[in-house]
């Protein structure tokens, strides 16, 4: 399988007043179609900033990171791109536009993809694969957690990126629906072929995941891949 | 007499008596539409008596309105009278007109009145339209973040608070044109008509279009540096 997202030797350090204080040190990790990765690791282990790299959210103080064959640098449009094309995000807080129903979430990120024909269809189609066909006109108030982040999913997908990337997806969520969002995160890279990275606390993520990766103080940790 | 000078004759009908300037008429007609800027009223009589009531037009003829033939052309005939009467002004209907606004407008100070007065009331309402629109995208501003982690750009963001700004556009110059036209009929009992021709209002409305564009300039600096890093905060 070939590698969706691929991360090299990243180091990432910020500057806080006189301070450097180095979030990432040397970290490689790949994420290739067709598999779960599990990326676990305590508050502050640099698991977030990892995956906002590897989202071309941020960009590394050092290293390489190509994503669906394309090598990031650091050009704002360039990363701005890469996330358009070749990415779908899934937050915590589901992030969802609240003004707009589930179909116009979904509508809106084909849009801003610069999809525009066929759009509406396309919407319809990732809202039934998520099992919300029923839903469509719905506004995020009116869904339960797990109905939203199945939106955010369907967003995720729309534009059908290759890689899928989500900050605790279930954290929000009770068991039986943590547990139907993580299902289709396994469907998603079995039968979709996409490559997805976790970034969580749950260990139910485990049961669904192709490698568990830890990470500790801006390194993974060696021995924590399964 | 025009039924404006009501506010200082009191009210009266065709064949009362009034005194002007200490000489005794008989009303015997009424006028509407000619209110006066001052608090004179405007009285339309023979020329003969206007010329006894005033030392300053007695045994003088300031103006002379000439009334042109069916089918004549104003201008020509405009043109004409120039040419045999050189020392006199001559104009026509629409020039005379222009002269008059442009007297009230310019020389007297009205025009001044009322530009410091829409003045301040464009900056009031841009300064209104831009805090209601910096407020929301501050309040937005994870929304935003989360248009440009999913690969939007400051235009797409832009192009929202764009929209939001004519909304804000279009339903003030709604609110305000109704506003205009419910109190025509309160303006017309103090002899003010509120006149909003299709061209004026058209003006008006295009000017509150860049008004709120111009207001969102505020939002758009804000928005052009959120961080979609923004997202993963909780």
């Amino acid at each position: 399988m070939r590698n969706v997202i691929e991360a090299r030797d990243v180091t990432k350090a910020f500057e806080e007043g006189s301070q450097r204080v180095e979030v990432l040190r040397g970290v490689s990790l790949d994420v290739r179609a067709g598999e779960v990765v599990a990326l676990e690791g305590p508050s502050g282990s640099g698991k977030t900033t990892l995956l906002s790299i590897m989202g071309c959210i941020l960009t590394p103080s050092s290293g390489h990171v190509e994503v669906d064959g394309a090598v990031v640098d650091g050009d704002p449009d360039r990363l701005r791109h890469v996330r358009r094309r070749s990415i779908g995000f899934v937050f915590q807080q589901y992030n969802l536009f609240p003004a707009l129903t589930a179909l116009e979430n979904v509508e809106y990120a084909l849009s801003v993809k610069g999809v525009r024909r066929g759009a509406r269809s396309q919407a319809i189609d990732v809202l039934e694969q998520v099992g919300l066909g029923d839903r469509l006109h719905f506004l995020p108030r009116d869904l339960s957690g797990g109905q939203k982040q199945r939106v955010a999913i369907a967003r995720a997908l729309a534009g059908s990126p290759p890689a899928i990337l989500a900050d605790e997806p279930t954290a929000n969520l009770d068991t039986t629906a943590g547990r139907q969002v993580l299902r289709m995160f396994r469907d998603l890279a079995r039968q979709e072929g996409k490559g997805l990275l976790i970034v969580t606390h749950d260990p139910s993520v485990r049961e669904v995941a192709d490698r568990v990766v830890g990470i500790r103080d801006g390194q993974l940790v060696k021995g924590a891949e399964s | 007499m025009d039924r404006s000078a009501e506010r200082r004759f009191g009210p009266f009908a065709v064949g009362d008596y009034r005194e002007i300037l200490g000489r005794r008429f008989k009303i015997i007609g009424t006028t509407t539409g000619a209110a006066s800027f001052t608090t004179a009223p405007i009285v339309f009589m023979d020329y003969g008596n206007a010329q006894e009531l005033s030392d300053v037009i007695r045994n003088k003829a300031s103006y002379v309105l000439v009334k042109v033939a069916p089918g004549a052309d104003p201008q020509a005939v405009a043109a004409a009278i120039r040419r045999v009467a050189p020392y006199n002004d001559v104009y026509t209907r629409d020039e005379w007109a222009r002269r008059s606004r442009s007297y009230w407008i310019v020389s007297t100070g009205l025009g001044m009145n009322m530009g410091v007065t829409v003045f301040l009331g464009i900056l009031v309402g841009i300064v209104v339209v831009a805090q209601t629109l910096y407020t929301s995208a501050v309040e937005h501003v994870k929304e935003f973040g989360t248009v440009k982690a999913i690969g939007g750009s400051n235009w797409d963001i832009y192009r929202i608070l764009g929209e939001q700004a004519l909304i804000a556009a279009v339903v003030g110059f709604a609110v305000g044109g109704l506003m205009s036209w419910a109190i025509r009929p309160l303006m017309a009992r103090l002899y003010l008509n509120v006149l909003v021709s299709p061209s004026f209002a058209l003006a008006v409305f295009a000017g509150t279009v860049l008004m709120c564009l111009g207001a969102a300039m505020l939002s758009f600096r804000r928005v052009a540096g959120i961080d979609p890093a923004l997202v993963f905060r909780t």
